[in-house]
């Protein structure tokens, strides 16, 4: 097994130049307050780890500036270990990486996974930890902080794909609502069999339309027959039948609406894209975050945080935000939607213009369709709420204009007609060429809802079909997620049930006769990381420690958690550090504590510190009544010059 | 990083209960190699080896 021999320190905290002479062997270090016990201590563990604990639990402080003695300059401080078996001498500087010889490398390597160092102030943050915390000490002690990234991978990964599988059948939804407002779409074959049935009445019942497309040829024979045509009459009925046709407005209103009412938010288009664009950067720094193992510390600024609670609040405002990024495809959608409308709005225009031209009529209020329309299109691309409404109040009133002067112009015309008497047979033509004309405009209007509607139900399809494979994709992450759960909780519940024996006849072997019951360390399966402690006393069960022990017994709890876990986790890791633990405890315990390290870790090389020289006696004479042979020191002064006086005993 | 005893338990359970059928069969056998290469906290692959089970199985 191998063993510290002598560890050397040059500009360390308060040291300035000191050998301890472990010698194989256990090394007992008394001293008073101040005189630099712990320097040492804080040496060992940056010779094994290259991090100080006591730095660095403190926000501000750092190994750079506040390990080196305060007349050393980081560059020319070195703590260095001398080893046996295998035998060779790890350096660690500062401003260097450390020296490690080969033979030596498996035996530090382990050194920074194993726990082996205990100070007071880590005693008691690990009594008073909330659950939480206390759940995160253990699992370093444990091993499972690697569990705990697969688990938190694991559940990001799950709430990933639930997030984007809500997102698929918003859009679902959203496309069957549309799908649901558009007019039906009419039958060919009901709309040629009515205009054959109007030629049949009119006496053309020879010229029958097959499909739409004979309405052309059918149009020319029927002006062929009619002689002498009264082409301002048939200019003036075509008129009639294009106004009382009149515009597309069927889903204006509806479309409007619905964008309006969308669109009624404080946000403009910008800052909901700064929004979305904040979406992305959170979603990588939650990646970021997993991936670059950051240590507790924030990315952006260095500062400590608490890495649990800031993906929590990473993983509500990504929630957040992707409700946001729900209302912009809704928005987006009844966007399309009324651009849509305003297209067919637009393309039906200079039809109508060209009919009422060649009728002698002027458009009227037509061409402020035409600009009312352009600039509502135009503000809904730019983006302006406000503009918008406005603009739609505008088309609004222009669409109430040309409604009044089409009835209006309709009766005009119409009157015109009955003061007309032309002959039947013109009059008859005139009637077929309108069936004609109102057989290829809704034949048009066929095929475009037709069209609208197949790519809709394309666009639900593949939708419907990404859902489902995502959703299959879900049911295996839910699947991964709590199966891995369930497994780490299980077995961390296992260890703490098989850590509770140590812990039990530990406590037991310091405290007997005193009233407490069984000890032992809980896992709650309804909270995700967390730790109680719990303790019988006397009539009370399952009772926090802190309800009934005094701080004394609280510090002796905290000690027997750790030397259970050295026990069980530690193997045959030689080295076992104690920086002043017992200050709280009274004499008589103390006594058994120093009996308990040699009984029960005497096959161990302890270096133990202590301030009180009552415990120093108790531990020397342990030590030779359990048959060991330790080195024994005092610090007998310290100064800044020369840092601590060593004596041997 | 090496795994710690109770780490290498867990792993190893987890991937035994995953099987069953064709689906976890397949999801235990990508996600070990993924926990041998190192990779079992990676979200992104994660997310792949799980898109690719659902898509053979």
């Amino acid at each position: 097994m191998t063993r510290l021999q002598e560890l050397r320190v040059e500009g360390f905290r308060g040291i300035t130049n000191a050998r301890l002479p472990f010698a194989g062997r256990s090394l007992l270090l008394g001293g008073g307050n101040g005189t630099g016990k712990t320097g040492f201590v804080d040496a060992l563990e940056f010779l094994y780890t290259g991090n100080v604990g006591t730095l660095s639990r403190v926000q501000g402080l750092n190994l750079r500036q506040h390990a080196p003695h305060v007349r050393f300059a980081p560059s020319t401080t070195l703590v260095s270990g001398t080893l046996l078996d295998p035998d060779g001498t790890v350096v660690r500087r500062l401003a260097a990486p450390p020296t490690i010889p080969q033979a030596l490398q498996p035996h530090m390597a382990r050194g920074v996974e194993v726990t082996f160092l205990l100070r007071r102030w880590q005693l008691q943050e690990f009594i008073h930890a909330r659950p939480a915390d206390r759940y995160r000490r253990m699992a370093d002690l444990v091993g499972a902080d690697r569990l705990d990234r697969t688990e938190a991978a694991l559940r990001r990964v799950r709430d990933t794909v639930a997030g984007e599988c809500r997102a698929l059948r918003g859009q679902i939804e959203s496309m069957g609502e549309r799908c649901a407002k558009l007019p039906p779409v009419e039958d060919m074959a009901t709309i040629l069999a009515v205009a054959n049935t109007e030629l049949e009445a009119a006496g053309y019942g020879r010229m029958r339309l097959t499909s739409a497309e004979d309405a052309g040829a059918v149009r020319a024979d029927v002006l062929r027959e009619v002689s002498a045509p009264d082409e301002g009459q048939m200019a003036r009925d075509r008129a009639v039948v294009a106004l009382r046709r009149g515009l597309p407005l069927s889903s204006l209103d509806s479309s409007l609406d619905r964008y309006l009412r969308l669109n009624n938010t404080d946000r403009g288009r910008s800052e909901r894209q700064l929004l979305l664009d904040l979406l992305q950067i959170l979603r990588r720094g939650r990646a970021y975050l997993q991936h670059s193992h950051a240590d507790g510390r924030c990315p952006l600024c260095s500062q400590s945080v608490e890495t649990e609670s800031l993906q929590r609040n990473l993983a509500r405002r990504i929630a957040d935000l992707e409700e946001i990024s729900l209302q912009q495809q809704q928005m987006d959608t009844a966007r399309e939607d009324l651009e849509m409308t305003l297209r067919d709005l637009q393309s039906a225009l200079p039809s109508v213009e060209r009919t009422l031209q060649e009728a002698g009529i002027e458009g009227g209020p037509l061409q402020y369709v035409q600009a009312a329309s352009d600039m509502l299109r135009e503000s809904i691309r730019r983006g302006a709420p406000v503009e918008t409404r406005e603009m739609a109040d505008r088309l609004r009133g222009t669409l109430d204009r040309w409604s009044r002067w089409s009835i209006e112009t309709t009766e005009n015309l119409e009157a015109q007609q009955d003061d007309t008497d032309g002959p039947e047979a013109t009059q008859r033509a005139e009637r077929i060429l309108a069936v004609l004309d109102e057989v290829r405009t809704r034949a048009t209007r066929a095929a475009e809802l037709k069209g609208e509607q197949q790519r809709l139900e394309a666009d639900m399809a593949t939708l419907t079909s990404a859902l489902a494979r995502r959703e299959r994709v879900l049911h295996l992450a839910d699947s991964a997620f709590s199966t891995f759960n369930r497994n780490k909780t299980g077995a961390l519940q296992r260890v703490y049930d098989n850590l509770r024996d140590d812990l039990v006849r530990f406590y037991d072997a310091l405290h007997p006769g005193e009233g407490h019951g069984a000890v032992a360390i809980a896992m709650d399966p309804h909270k995700r990381g967390s730790s109680d402690l719990v303790m019988d006393f006397y009539t009370r069960t399952g009772e926090d420690p802190r309800a009934f022990a005094s701080e004394g017994h609280l510090d002796s709890l905290g000690l027997c958690i750790f030397l259970a876990f050295v026990k069980r986790f530690n193997g045959d890791w030689p080295l076992l550090v104690l920086d002043d633990v017992v200050a709280s405890v009274d004499t008589v315990h103390k006594r058994r504590i120093a009996a308990l390290l040699f009984r029960d870790f005497g096959d161990r090389q302890l270096f133990i510190t202590t301030h009180d020289s009552r415990w120093y006696a108790d531990l020397v004479k342990a030590e030779e009544e359990m048959g060991h042979q330790a080195t024994n020191m005092i610090i007998e002064s310290w100064s800044l010059e020369k840092g601590p006086l060593l004596r041997a005993l | 990083m090496t795994d710690s005893p109770v780490s290498s338990e867990v792993y190893r359970a987890f991937l035994a209960d995953l099987q069953g059928d064709e689906a976890g069969d397949l999801l235990s056998e990508a996600l070990r190699d993924l926990y041998e290469r190192g990779e079992l906290d990676n979200e992104a692959r994660l997310l792949s080896v799980l898109e690719t089970v659902a898509e053979s199985a």
